[in-house]
């Protein structure tokens, strides 16, 4: 190599220059302009770097610092004098009763937190509605006024009594009217007051309106026979139910209570023995009771009249004019129908949603001519929980217009909301002198009086109902009064100059009235209902002449079979908005579209194809009145072409802050026909600028021809009870790589029963209030991240030639969806023996118990989410944000005074944890330490977990494995029990039996 | 007596240099020290360096780095608190593979590499024994004791005709940092 | 023996005239010795503008939560874990160019590896922070470690891949940092020996006191051989260990036994492919034109070819047994990475991985520089959407469809991606200011032997078979840096 030789950094260094030997002592023989850059110039400027890295630096050890929040510690004060009955972590439970149903009510030191229906009641005693189940968050809503107002002060009761009085006094001194508007009262306590009222002021008079009336009915009972009430049905003696456009499973009339009836003939049980009804439902949007039937037939509003001829047609062989003829998948149907129906005389039922006192006439010709009366219907015993008088409420509005009326009333009546005409009501109120509202908040009608009287809440309240002639509930407060509210019976009796405590009224009302002989007052208010009525009733015979029904329907038809034919329904949560600011309630998804926070146009995809509408549009829907909306559309399979459904009870503007604007209020579409409201109306549509997107908790319809739902007809049933259930033969042996690990004291399972769930969603409300799971709002649910632990799956298919579609692709190649079958699958967390989410979480947050459950260990979860992506039933839910304290989801949990409501068993989740359902670990947990408490075993039934306590259809069975007696033991027994994807081998908890379809034998 | 320690012999070529070793060797001169700037392959030999023990160290490492890993998991997951993952075994053998192994690579690695520094004085901070600033760069120094050695001039001489570029005499054993 | 002559047609590993030991030195440390140029002030502006961004967007996630990406109930991991997965897959060239190619005795590596390791090294911290970043809760990120706590015995679960990961990941790291730095020693020693004030102090303190002794050299050499005999097998685990984490689960489309030589693979195609990316750009740009040679380029082109080959091999064989399994939901998600909503993604993974570096088959394209950076690029982001396939498409569509759902990334999302490549970049140019992008002790010794300069001497001695010359001379065609002639000086 050539490295011999010395290296010169040049000639200078050979040489050895002066300047080079002053320099070479520096690294770099050129200057380093370090002092340009440290000079006063270089520091002075704006931001020196070195200041620039100082901020960074602090900013980022700031923001780490702050992100890393601890468990926030709430200060907690215990009792200085203890209330005897409280004792600290114990629940106490009371009886009351809530529009007519009686509930047991649960409460923990003094707060009620959770609502049950008291199973010993006579009628509704298997679950509650959503709405119900909700109802307790109603009590703690931030939105409710704080005291009685004036105009926009706050006045004393005194000062309310003293006004109202003078007033009244005025009124009657001008020999003016005073009327109270209320929605139906079937309280008796409730209406002495009134009267004693009335007979005070003797210009009184009370005017009952519903928002969603049936005053139709009433009047045609009273035009059949002589009898203006609506009667009690009973499903239960039904071997065949018919409906023309009645939800009678979820919002018409009392849902509750016809659900169990209706599962009496359908659930495993009733399989069992080999029983099951067959439903055939005409309607033309999706509804829950539509979804259910095992024959569903499409029909427009337009067409339910001359489809009740047809069918009477078709059973006496009469020939009424305006019979349906041109739907002929309805014609086939009625034929086939009838057929049956004349077969099963005195065994069938015919119910129909409209509130034409026409129409209904002629649903009661046919009872009769069925022999319903006395078996399937009974007219003796009336249900008094529609007495909403339409007529009556016009003719208040004529009297107030014509300025006869001084001092009004509103009592649970919210008009210019609820009714049609909310202009024609502004303006009747407008000529009224005095005008009380006993709105608990400053809602449309209350914002337009002059004293708003808040009405306490009925958990706060004393009280009485009498849903059906002879039974009667209770209400008694569990909680004394959190505002300064009064409830209006009390203020009635006060303004009628009777200053008895409401609860001292009540109380002689029922010793007087009510109670039998050696039943005392406490024994009453222990069993919460007390029943002396009888049930039955008797046959009718129908005199009045059913070929001018036939007529005036015809008409009728005509009228709205014009262009686009709108039909307005209750969504089975938010109902008709008066519990409008319920978060729980809007972020329930609807039974059947799965959309939270918002009503829509429902409409069938090939129409709304062949209108060029798509999914994510928007619509302006526009009635002759001239009243339109703009509506974001729904897809909608099984709504009948040619027709749109809007959900009434959505478009609330002085709800509250979570229900403000929420939907569109589709009320003003209503139309007033000879004196009842109907609930449809003719409709154009026009595509709207702009796109919505609907939060939807499920966007997906179908199975993908997957076998996690299997469903079989009631046919093969007969024949083989293990049909489709993947039971028959021998299965596929599965194998263990590992020993079992053994569950010697319980084994919590459950069985659910796909035949019996109706898809209400009474679950999902019930397991929000029991278990505080938060409620995320539209925007979170957009992202898809709601975080209900229990969900009920819905999917559709559809028929071709006799195969069940169910390929999302194939499904879209179909020409007609309008025939479209629903099954509603709860889920929850299967309670894996071999969890997959067990095993990949690095943290043993979840593991399993010695009891089969799967634990959750909120504290250790450091949120990887690897449990939740490994979980084939996708039932973990993450707590992306703070949301039970972050002002950005401010539904309801961002305040204290609403936290009241928060189960104190149960820890409310931080942020970036995961979450899922725990079986109610703490009710599994109470009922244990009672049993220990009475010294004894857990006996079946002791637990109950919060969604099977709802469930008004007994669909969820819940108990020990390990108890061979135990109802879930034996319902795992069942034939049709199969575990959804068994085959992953994950050995799941939970057992759910096939759903079986009583389908005419084709 | 004079006052030189080393005498360096500094090659720009690593066979040139080799070849210098020979020739002290054949005169019986001590070499105390071979600085390159790159690793000689068969210079230890030459030298009669022995073989390094590293390996057996590594392979101790490795042993317990092995022990410890496993004894980790089995001590947590089945001795001390016993659970039921997902229905599996306590004692889940195949999962306490990668964690077992990873253990005994990590130990092996830092161990041997910290006996590595550790015997050659290597950390942080320590004042580098350097004779001769090229001998990191382009210089292959060989270096002789002096006062070992005192025939400085035949030293010299040998490592001229072995083709040193050039021959330092030190008097003081390591380069100045400072 | 150093003197031996390596046979004549092997391709020179070090061009350039007159190379000497001093030249070597000098060439290598020009960016460390030196003020830097515009390019590098231009790269790191913006590269430190990216990680400015990271910062900013990590910050606002740990200030808000994880809600702030666009995660959801069905998608629980979506850019975090495929960006994870993509920056340990890059982090495994480092490791196998300087340990597998030193078992194989491939000196080609010396020249490249010591930035292929600092890549490495950078590309697993990115990977790091992402582990961190992912968490709901990540302030208690330690717990992922089994460490002893005030409840006594609360342990990590063994059975869950992920702390696998923590530890192979952990392991990973430090093996590499030390394997690293330990061959960085006697480099930093010749910076030190160079500079003056200062940068002496510095350096000093960072060289450990190392000079070049026989016996430091020995144990030098024993101890990198050691350490990447035990690097080769941990390179391999860890990402078999993190394809467990998919392989392990029950997601159609991640229960796929196939998944740890596949992710392998994957792994080596995507970090050769990064080291491309960097090295062609340093080459450039440092004047590294005579260590990081036309030969070096070809033959990690070769490599990318083979492991790409196999990742194709692994697709078709994933989509044979989705097939053949009979499993309606394996079939389906299969189906679904071609005829599902995130058919492009599919399309850019496949297309990528597969039919793009099959281009590198012909020479001409493997000795082409601008086109074997372009198709590092492509096969960069052909893997990142590789991993979005793997994780999104899998679970966005898994057992039940009412779960399905669809993934949208936020713009905190793409601000992380970003960053973290911002980090990436930011740390790799400091690397080169202050560390020698080559390992000058390594390039030394092939001086003697694969030089062009000794090749060179050695036919000009004669007494070389004439048709092997040609040979050699003929491959030297492609060299960018050699010119006609010099050949023609060569054979004259």
């Amino acid at each position: 190599m050539d490295s011999n030789k010395k290296y010169w950094k040049g000639l200078e260094e050979l040489h050895q220059t002066p300047a080079f030997v002053e320099k070479k002592g520096s690294e770099f023989i050129e200057e380093i302009p370090i002092e340009n850059v440290l000079n006063e110039a270089g520091l002075s400027t704006k931001t020196p770097r070195r200041d620039f890295l100082k901020a960074l630096g602090f900013g980022v050890g700031a923001v780490t610092l702050a992100a890393c929040q601890r468990t926030p510690i709430h200060k907690s004060v215990p009792y200085i004098i203890k209330p005897e009955e409280v004792t600290p972590g114990v629940a106490n439970y009371y009886a009351s009763s809530y529009k007519g149903q009686s509930l047991v009510i649960k409460t923990r030191e003094g707060r009620p937190i959770f609502v049950e229906a008291n199973t010993k009641a006579i009628f509704a005693g298997n679950g509650v509605s959503p709405s119900t189940q909700a109802s307790v968050l109603d009590l703690y809503d931030m939105s409710k006024l704080k005291g009685p107002r004036s105009g926009d002060e706050g006045i004393s009761w005194d000062e309310v009594d003293k006004q109202v009085i003078s007033a009244l006094n005025s009124a009657s001194a001008a020999g003016k009217q005073i009327r109270i508007v209320s929605s139906t009262i079937n309280s008796p306590s409730a209406l002495a007051a009134i009267n004693e009222f009335t007979v005070k002021y003797p210009t009184a008079k009370l005017i009952v309106v519903d928002a969603v009336s049936h005053s139709g009915m009433i009047k045609a009972n009273e035009l059949s026979f002589g009898k203006a009430v609506i009667p009690q049905y009973r499903f239960d003696n039904a071997d065949i139910i018919v409906s023309v456009g009645a939800d009678f499973l979820s919002t018409w009339l009392d849902g509750i209570e016809n659900t169990k009836q209706y599962m009496a003939n359908r659930s495993h049980t009733s399989l069992k023995n080999g029983k099951m009804s067959r439903h055939i439902q005409f309607e033309s949007g999706l509804s829950l009771t539509g979804t259910n039937a095992d024959v569903r037939v499409t029909v427009k509003p337009s067409e339910e009249g001359p489809l009740l001829i047809a069918l009477y047609n078709e059973l006496t062989g009469s020939s009424l004019p305006n019979a349906l003829n041109d739907n002929q998948k309805a014609v086939t149907a009625i034929k086939l129908v009838a057929k049956e129906l004349n077969q099963l005389k005195g065994k069938a039922i015919l119910v129909a949603g409209s509130n034409d006192a026409n129409v209904q006439s002629l649903v009661n010709a046919i009872n009769v001519h069925l022999g319903s009366y006395g078996s399937t219907i009974d007219l003796d015993n009336a249900s008094n929980q529609y007495k909403g008088d339409d007529q009556a409420f016009a003719e208040f509005l004529r009297e107030a217009n014509s300025g006869l009326i001084d001092v009004a009333f509103f009592t649970e009546s919210n008009p210019i909301y609820e009714y049609y005409d909310s202009k024609g009501v502004e303006n009747a109120l407008s000529k009224i002198k005095f005008k009380v509202s006993f709105a608990d908040r400053e809602n449309e009608t209350a914002s337009f009086v002059n004293i708003i009287a808040p009405n306490s809440n009925y958990l706060e309240s004393w009280g009485d109902s009498e849903p059906y002639v002879g039974y009667y509930t209770l209400v008694q407060p569990t909680i004394n009064p959190v505002f300064d509210s009064r409830q209006f019976e009390q203020s009635f009796l006060i303004w009628a100059g009777n200053t008895t405590s409401y609860h001292d009224y009540v109380k002689a009302y029922w010793e007087q009235n009510v109670l039998p002989q050696g039943k005392s007052w406490n024994n009453a208010l222990q069993e919460g209902f007390q029943f002396n009525g009888s049930r039955g009733g008797s046959a009718q015979s129908f005199t009045s002449s059913v070929s001018d029904l036939a007529n005036l329907i015809g008409t009728q038809s005509k009228a709205i079979a014009k262009d686009i034919e709108l039909q307005l329904y209750l969504s089975g949560g938010i109902g008709d908005g008066k519990q409008g600011n319920n978060a729980y309630l809007l972020e329930l998804p609807d039974p059947v579209s799965k959309v939270t926070w918002d009503n829509y146009a429902a409409i069938e995809p090939k129409y709304a194809e062949s209108l060029g509408i798509g999914v994510n549009d928007l619509i302006e829907v526009k009635a002759e009145n001239g009243y339109s909306i703009v509506l974001p559309v729904l897809i909608q399979p099984g709504q009948a072409a040619g027709t749109i459904s809007i959900a009434l009870g959505f478009g609330r503007t002085k709800a509250g802050k979570a229900g403000n604007d929420v939907g569109k209020n589709a009320y003003p579409f209503v139309r007033l026909v000879n004196g009842s409201l109907q609930f449809n109306n003719s409709v154009t549509i026009s595509k709207a600028a702009g796109t919505y997107e609907l939060a939807q908790t499920q966007t997906h319809q179908t199975i993908e021809g997957r076998n996690i739902i299997r469903e079989t007809t009631f046919a093969n049933y007969k024949n083989d009870p293990t049909h489709g259930s993947g039971n028959t033969g021998e299965k596929h042996k599965t194998y263990d790589l590992w020993n079992k690990y053994e569950q010697p004291g319980h084994s919590w399972v459950m069985a659910i029963d796909l035949n019996a769930c109706t898809g209400c969603g009474a679950c999902i409300v019930a397991c929000s209030v029991e278990n505080n799971v938060p409620v995320v709002g539209r925007d979170e649910v957009r992202r898809r991240r709601e975080m209900h632990w229990i969900r009920i799956d819905r999917y559709y298919s559809f028929e071709k030639d006799n195969e069940a579609v169910t390929r999302e692709g194939e499904v879209n190649n179909l020409s007609d969806l309008s025939q479209v079958t629903v099954v509603h699958q709860p889920m929850l967390c299967q309670h894996c023996d071999h969890a997959p989410c067990e095993t990949v979480c690095p943290v043993l947050a979840t593991v399993h118990s010695s009891e089969g459950l799967n634990h959750m260990a909120y504290n250790r979860c450091f949120g990887t989410r690897y449990c939740a992506n490994n979980c084939p039933y996708k039932v973990r839910r993450f707590n992306w944000f703070n949301y039970w304290n972050d002002s950005r989801f401010d539904n309801y949990l961002n305040n204290e005074f609403t936290q009241l409501v928060l189960n104190p068993d149960v820890t409310s989740r931080s942020r970036g944890v995961m979450e899922k359902c725990s079986m109610c670990i703490q009710r599994i947990q109470g009922g244990k330490l009672k049993a220990k408490a009475e010294k004894r075993p857990i006996k079946d039934g002791d637990i109950q977990v919060a969604c099977a306590a709802a469930c008004p259809s007994n669909a969820i069975i819940f108990g020990d494995r390990n108890d061979p007696e135990s109802a879930v033991s034996q319902a795992l027994k069942n034939e049709r029990v199969y575990y959804v994807l068994e085959e992953l081998n994950v050995q799941p908890g939970v057992g759910y039996m096939t759903k079986v379809r009583n389908t005419f034998e084709a | 007596m004079s006052t030189i320690k080393y005498i360096l012999g500094s090659f720009g070529d690593p066979d040139e240099m080799m070849h210098g070793i020979d020739k002290l060797q054949e005169n019986n001169i001590a070499i105390y020290d071979v600085f390159t700037p790159m690793p000689i392959h068969g210079i230890e030999a030459k030298l009669g360096v022995p073989p390094s023990k590293l390996p057996i160290v590594a392979f101790l490492c490795g042993l317990l780095g092995f022990t410890l890993g496993f004894s980790l998991l089995y001590y947590t997951m089945v001795y001390d608190w016993p659970m039921n993952i997902g229905g599996k075994p306590a004692f889940a053998m195949p999962n306490f593979v990668p964690v077992t192994f990873e253990v005994t690579i990590l130990i092996t690695a830092l161990g041997m590499v910290s006996v590595f520094f550790f015997r050659n004085h290597l950390f942080p901070g320590r004042a580098p024994r350097v004779m001769d600033f090229r001998a990191t760069n382009d210089r292959f120094v060989i270096a002789i004791d002096a006062k070992e050695n005192t025939d400085h001039v035949k030293i010299e001489s040998l490592l001229k005709e072995a083709g040193a570029i050039d021959v330092l005499h030190n008097e003081r054993k390591y380069v100045s940092y400072e | 023996m150093s003197s031996h002559n390596e046979s004549i047609i092997r391709e020179p590993l070090v061009t350039g005239e007159n190379i000497t030991y001093a030249k070597v030195t000098d060439d290598i440390l020009v960016s460390v010795e030196n003020k830097p140029n515009k390019a590098w002030w231009i790269g790191f502006i913006v590269a430190a503008l990216g990680a400015l961004l990271w910062v900013v967007s990590v910050s606002y996630t740990f200030w808000t939560g994880i809600g702030a990406w666009g995660l959801n109930k069905t998608v629980g991991w979506a850019w975090d874990i495929t960006t994870f997965v993509w920056w340990v897959g890059i982090g495994h060239a480092g490791t196998l160019i300087s340990a597998v190619l030193l078992l194989f005795r491939q000196n080609w590596r010396n020249s490249i590896n010591r930035s292929a390791e600092a890549m490495t090294i950078f590309a697993v911290i990115c990977a790091a922070t992402y582990v961190v970043a992912h968490m709901g809760r990540p302030w208690l990120a330690y717990w992922i470690f089994p460490i002893p706590n005030q409840f006594g015995s609360l342990w990590v679960n063994f059975n869950s891949p992920l702390v696998w990961d923590a530890f192979a990941i952990s392991t990973y790291f430090t093996v590499s940092l030390v394997f690293w730095y330990v061959g960085l020693l006697p480099d930093i020693a010749t910076i030190r020996d160079r500079a003056i004030g200062l940068r002496r102090r510095i350096y000093s303190i960072l060289s450990f006191g190392w000079n070049g002794s026989v016996k430091t050299w020995q144990r030098f050499e024993i101890v990198c051989l050691i350490l990447a005999g035990i690097a080769t097998p941990l390179v391999l685990s860890v990402h078999t260990i993190v394809s467990m984490d998919f392989a392990t689960s029950v997601i159609p489309g991640w229960h796929t036994t196939i998944f740890p030589p596949y992710f392998v693979a994957g792994a080596i195609f995507s970090g050769f492919a990064m080291v491309q990316t960097l090295l062609l750009v340093a080459r450039k740009v440092l004047g590294l034109e005579n260590y990081i040679t036309m030969f070096h380029i070809e033959s990690m082109n070769k490599i990318i070819l083979v492991t790409g080959s196999i990742v194709g091999i692994a697709y078709l064989t994933e989509f044979f047994i989705a097939y053949y399994s009979g499993s309606e939901y394996e079939q389906y998600t299969f189906l679904n990475r071609f005829v599902g909503p995130y058919w492009w993604a599919g399309l850019l993974m496949y297309g990528c991985n597969v039919m793009m570096t099959q281009l590198m088959w012909f020479k001409k394209i493997r000795t082409n520089i601008a086109l074997s950076w372009i198709l590092s690029i492509v096969v960069n982001i052909g893997m990142w959407f590789e991993r979005f396939v793997i994780i999104v498409t899998s679970l966005h569509r898994d057992y039940l469809p009412s779960s399905w759902a669809m993934f949208y990334p936020t713009i905190v999302d793409v601000g992380i991606f970003i960053g973290s490549i911002g980090l990436f970049f930011t740390m790799f140019l400091l690397f080169l200011r202050v560390l020698p992008p080559v390992a000058i002790a390594e390039v030394k010794l092939l001086l003697k032997t694969q030089s062009f300069e000794a090749k060179k001497k050695l036919i000009q001695e004669g007494h070389q078979h004439v048709e092997e010359v040609e040979y050699y001379t003929a491959s030297l065609k492609k060299y960018d840096v050699i010119t006609e002639s010099d050949i023609k000086e060569l054979v004259k």
